[in-house]
């Protein structure tokens, strides 16, 4: 393997071309080149940055305390003029003396000042030093002069032409201090803007140089994007199809990368194991074959070498066989003998079981053959019937055994033959009975099925078990009777009750004073409650003793709620409610319904709406497709239901606060009902509710309808 | 003076006898009564009223039976028949209707003064208060 390797890479390392870029060098040309740029322009924008720092710095230090100078310069000049003015008023000594010490200490600063601006300007200016000087000078010149004034003024001699030379003098020294710290100003300021010309072009320069290093930034990163990334994306996105390829055992496929760097050599690495896997697969399927060739050479010889030796083994045997057969013959004939013995007190045992079984089952059972004939029965049948088994064994199972079936002719041979025929177990278990030897009628329930041999699914016979049911029948019939003698009895009085306080009420017994009048309207409410609770009840043990029918006629269902509400209409306009009924699809095909079980599930259903609602509100029914269902729902804008009672609201007599706070004479019964009958149907129902806001009650309904179902009464009361 | 319209009601439950009569009479009726089907076929024998309020669940023979054997006789045969009875079962009703009776009335769900009223406008009557 590692010899392979090597000689792969000698073969290829001929096609690496050292001369062209790889990848790796491109990453690292272009971040380089970044990396030398972004320090150079660092170096340069620092140096910018020194050079502006310096020439505000100047401005600062320098150039505005300087131009503060000059300004008290010429403040110091006009003072001048000022104290002269004073001292050719002056005329008392103090006066003059006064004046020549304002002379002092203004001269004083003048010369102060003039070092000042010198101290400032140090070597960058020489002119700044001649100012200076001359503003010195000037000073001293203007100070003795000063002198001389204030000591002709002290003398008297100010009629001397030498005075008033003296004040033209120190006039003109004035005027020159004046002139000097003009010139000196309007130097400054050409130099000031020089200066601001040189800023505004450095910080020019300086954004210029962001900028180009910015659009260089982003030409770099867009190269090594598009060119650099996307290549390698692309070449990538080869490979991996070959992979994919190559992974589902196609070896033939072979990425053409063109480029001659690292990518370029990965294409070829991939296409030469490619080929050593295809080369290698190919190797595999010849060595498959010969394999198996060599494999069915083998095979032939060992069966060969295996008859060669069953031959062999034969003609021992023979040879050994006489004189064993005899012997063994003896043997077997003895084991044989063991076994049926063995078998023979088996089967005894098993058959004695067995009858001992069928004796003990505690229903009747006959079992007879294919030609109709008793072959067995078992102790109930002959205490039901009071025939013995000898008088019924192997006769005609018709000639004495006579079952009835609603109370007509006996049981038709179809019947039997029926089992017979499709051979699977037939059970009658209602208005059957069965005729005893002393001709009394017994009812009973039956079960017939067919005796199949397990081994070739051939029929036998049958076998036929049944049941003594008078004592079931009869507490049926009780239970039956008295649920509809408690209808009548219960209701009788009632009735009578709520006649009677009727017409007290409408004043049939004279009239009623107030008091009377509400007493009796209590008993008529309480009456009324009465006659609505034991309805329930009724309907309840109907649908609970399964006693109800169902009827199935092809319905509209949006029909038959419209007319459900309307039957409902005084109760809706007394709290002015609307009722909405919509259905999805809108024309929502007819389904078989027992419309009586549905109109009291709907009735039931809206009344409650309507009681537990405030006046104005809107009742929405609607009645959805899903699949094989239909999904019927109330939705009302009432109480709502608490959530901590809503698990309780199917008890029987369950009210919730709420609602017992609102409708205090409700019975508690009329969703006991409703899920009865929905159930009945195989249906679901459940709700949801918010306590305030309202609650939607939904129960599905098979698309096919409900079953038709034989029974004694209808839900209707 | 007219006479007064006469009604035969026909109910076993003695309180529920005693406050039809009393309701019927006080609405200007005059009123026979029985207590069972048999009484009633008496009864008739000797009087034809102008409306029957028959009771189904009766002792001995019932309603139905009652109103066939009455519909089987030329004289009775249009004679008008109210039924009120306890049962609102559909099957009932439709049998009472094909023996032509005017009405079938649930007690459970009607006021007295409703199911007088309906006979009201069933017969004339002037006596009416």
């Amino acid at each position: 393997m590692a010899l392979a390797a090597r000689s792969f890479r000698r073969r290829h390392a001929a096609n690496r071309m050292p001369n062209r870029l790889s990848i790796r060098t491109q990453i690292a040309l272009v971040f380089t080149v970044m990396l030398f740029l972004v320090v150079g322009v660092r170096v340069v924008s620092f140096r910018i940055d020194s050079k502006l720092i310096k020439a505000f710095e100047e401005i600062v230090l320098v150039d505005t305390p300087r131009a503060g100078i000059l300004t008290e310069l010429k403040f110091y000049a006009r003072r001048m003029e000022d104290e002269a003015l004073r001292l050719s008023g002056s005329v008392s000594t103090s006066s003059i003396s006064d004046s020549k010490e304002r002379f002092a200490v203004l001269f004083k600063e003048i010369r102060e000042a003039g070092r000042s601006y010198a101290a400032l300007s140090q070597v960058e200016n020489a002119g700044s030093f001649e100012f200076s000087s001359a503003v010195r000078a000037s000073a001293e010149e203007a100070a003795s002069l000063v002198d001389i004034l204030s000591r002709a003024r002290s003398s008297g001699r100010t009629g001397d032409p030498s005075y008033a030379a003296a004040e033209r003098q120190l006039e003109e020294e004035r005027k020159e201090l004046l002139s000097l710290v003009d010139r000196r100003l309007a130097a400054e300021s050409e130099a000031r803007e020089l200066k601001s010309a040189d800023v505004a072009s450095l910080k020019r320069l300086a954004i210029t140089l962001s900028v180009s290093v910015l659009v260089f930034v982003i030409l770099s990163f867009s190269y090594l994007v598009f060119f650099i990334l996307a290549k390698i994306i692309r070449s990538i996105k080869k490979l991996n199809d070959a992979a994919h390829d190559i992974a589902l055992g196609d070896f033939s496929k072979q990425v053409h990368i063109s480029s001659s760097d690292e990518l370029g050599e990965l294409a070829l690495s991939f296409n030469a194991m490619a080929k050593s896997l295809d080369d290698a697969e190919k190797a595999r399927r010849g060595l498959e074959t010969v394999a198996s060739e060599r494999a069915n050479d083998l095979a032939k010889k060992a069966r060969e070498f295996q008859e060669a030796e069953i031959a062999v083994t034969n003609l021992l045997e023979d040879a050994k066989e006489s004189e064993e057969n005899q012997r063994r013959q003896a043997a077997s004939l003895k084991r044989a003998l063991d076994e049926v013995h063995k078998f023979a007190s088996i089967a005894d045992q098993e058959r004695n079981t067995y009858l001992l079984l069928v004796a003990s089952i505690g229903e009747g059972v006959i079992a007879f053959d294919l030609n109709r004939k008793v072959t067995l029965i078992n102790k109930v049948t002959e205490n039901i019937l009071g025939y013995g088994a000898d008088e019924l064994v192997g006769g005609d199972f018709e000639a004495r055994i006579k079952f009835v079936h609603k109370g007509k002719k006996p049981l038709e041979p179809e019947f039997w033959e029926r089992v017979l025929r499709e051979k699977k177990p037939v059970s009658l278990s209602s208005d059957i009975s069965v005729v005893t030897k002393g001709g009394v009628e017994i009812a009973v329930s039956l079960v017939v099925s067919p005796v199949i041999d397990a081994k070739d699914n051939a029929l036998r016979g049958a076998i036929l078990t049944f049941r003594d049911v008078r004592e079931e029948r009869q507490l049926e019939e009780t239970r039956v009777s008295f649920i509809s003698v408690a209808s009548h009895q219960l209701r009788t009085p009632l009735t009578s009750m709520r006649w009677f306080s009727e017409m007290l009420l409408a004043g049939d017994a004279g009239a009623l004073s107030e008091d009377q009048k509400h007493f009796i309207e209590r008993i008529y409410e309480g009456t009324d409650r009465m006659i609505n609770l034991v309805s329930l009840l009724l309907q309840i043990a109907r649908v609970e003793a399964r006693r109800l029918k169902v009827e199935p006629v092809s319905t509209d269902l949006k029909h038959l709620t419209n007319g459900v509400a309307l039957s409902l209409k005084a109760n809706l306009d007394a709290k002015s409610h609307k009722v909405v009924v919509s259905s999805e699809p809108a024309d929502l095909p007819p389904v078989p319904i027992d419309q009586e079980i549905f109109w009291q599930v709907v009735q039931n259903l809206l009344s409650n709406a309507i009681r537990y609602s405030p006046e104005q509100s809107v009742i929405s029914v609607s009645m959805v497709k899903k699949g094989d269902l239909i999904e019927y729902s109330v939705k009302d804008q009432g109480i709502g239901i608490p959530d901590d009672e809503k698990s309780r609201i199917f008890e029987k007599f369950y009210r919730a606060e709420n609602a017992l706070k609102y409708v205090p004479e409700g019975s508690g019964l009329g969703l006991v009902l409703v899920r009865s009958l929905v159930e009945g149907w195989g249906g679901r129902i459940w709700f949801e509710s918010k306590e305030g806001e309202g609650t939607t009650f939904t129960f599905t309904l098979p698309v096919a309808g409900m079953e038709r179902r034989q029974g004694e009464v209808s839900i209707a009361i | 003076m007219d006479k007064k319209p006469v009604i035969l009601v026909i109910e076993d439950e003695e309180s529920l006898r005693d406050a039809i009569r009393t309701k019927l009479a006080s609405s200007g009726f005059a009123v026979l009564s029985a207590m069972t089907a048999e009484e009633g076929l008496e009864i008739l024998e000797f009087h034809t009223p102008d409306l029957v309020w028959l009771d189904l669940l009766l002792p001995g023979m019932g309603g139905f039976q009652f109103l066939e054997r009455l519909r089987k006789e030329d004289k009775f045969k249009n004679l008008p028949v109210i039924i009120v009875s306890v049962s609102a079962s559909p099957e009932k009703v439709q049998h009472a209707f094909q023996l032509n009776v005017v009405d079938y009335i649930v007690k459970s769900q009607y006021r007295l003064e409703d199911i007088v009223k309906k006979i009201d406008s069933l017969l004339p009557n002037p006596h009416k208060k």
